[in-house]
């Protein structure tokens, strides 16, 4: 899976936690998961277990405490994956 | 601040692994026994939340792990490291509000629903500002709550600060808001939050 497919799988992910569905029109990496898709923090818990289920990897407290944009989270995946 | 009955902000209620994530075991013991556990998720939660807020004053490079702050409803206290801080818990059928501080001794806060068109953010500060204003002399300058940007804390802005005529309010204040409803807490010189 290379870093683009990686980025709109994650965005799928994001879909149903964003309120604004607009914001993910113009979705880029620098998006800020927070500022720009007004995700909630309850829901950031339930992004990360997603992200581990549809990526098969384990996000520790302190990998998803550091993910601020989609282009973080897509960094962290794909770390994870080499 | 946690808007209970608003299903489609709160997410992940009742998954066994979003608690296993975000509570320790006696927690998850504790809200599995619960006569609701929902309420009993939530009310963790949101001590949880509240007291990150207060620890990120005190040491901002700190990591959000939820499971590092320990809940204790019956004591009225959340735990971390070697902190105890104080919690007072809000719980009405529709939200649960908590304030977390050093000491919570002269604490004053409020929760109302947003108003129509109002984002939870303006309305927390609308609140701030009303809370504020009524412990000031009438035709008192404007209370101005801001926040500065802090590239790399948790939502890239530093904690909120109250300003009367540009000088800074002998208190310590806090924001928070979820779903329909917005919350504020002022304490005397320490941190708490909401």
């Amino acid at each position: 899976m290379n870093e683009q497919e990686v980025f709109d799988k994650v965005v799928n992910i994001l879909k149903p936690f964003v309120r604004d569905q607009s914001a993910l029109l113009q979705v880029t990496k620098e998006t800020s998961i927070l500022k720009d898709l007004k995700v909630n923090s309850a829901r950031l818990v339930d992004i990360v277990l997603e992200i581990e289920d549809a990526f098969d990897v384990q996000v520790s407290d302190e990998e998803a405490d550091r993910v601020r944009t989609v282009g973080d989270a897509v960094a962290l995946i794909v770390d994870r994956k080499k | 601040m946690i808007d209970l009955a608003d299903l489609e902000a709160i997410g992940g209620a009742g998954r066994a692994r979003f608690v296993a994530r975000v509570c320790d075991e006696r927690e998850q013991e504790l809200i599995a026994l619960a006569p609701d556990p929902h309420l009993a998720l939530w009310s963790h939660f949101a001590a949880k939340e509240a007291a990150f807020k207060v620890v990120a004053k005190l040491r901002p490079d700190t990591i959000f792990a939820h499971r590092l702050f320990h809940v204790d409803l019956t004591a009225d206290l959340v735990l971390w490291t070697e902190f105890a801080f104080d919690l007072r818990l809000a719980v009405t059928p529709d939200y649960v509000h908590a304030v977390v501080a050093i000491v919570t001794d002269g604490c004053r806060s409020t929760v109302a629903a947003c108003a129509a068109g109002e984002s939870g953010s303006s309305a927390a500060r609308r609140l701030l500002c009303g809370l504020l204003a009524s412990s000031q002399a009438p035709g008192t300058e404007p209370i101005t709550i801001v926040r500065d940007p802090s590239p790399g804390s948790w939502d890239g802005f530093a904690p909120p600060r109250a300003l009367l005529a540009g000088k800074r309010l002998p208190v310590d204040v806090s924001l928070s808001h979820h779903g329909r409803f917005a919350a504020c807490a002022v304490v005397p010189a320490t941190a708490a939050e909401t």
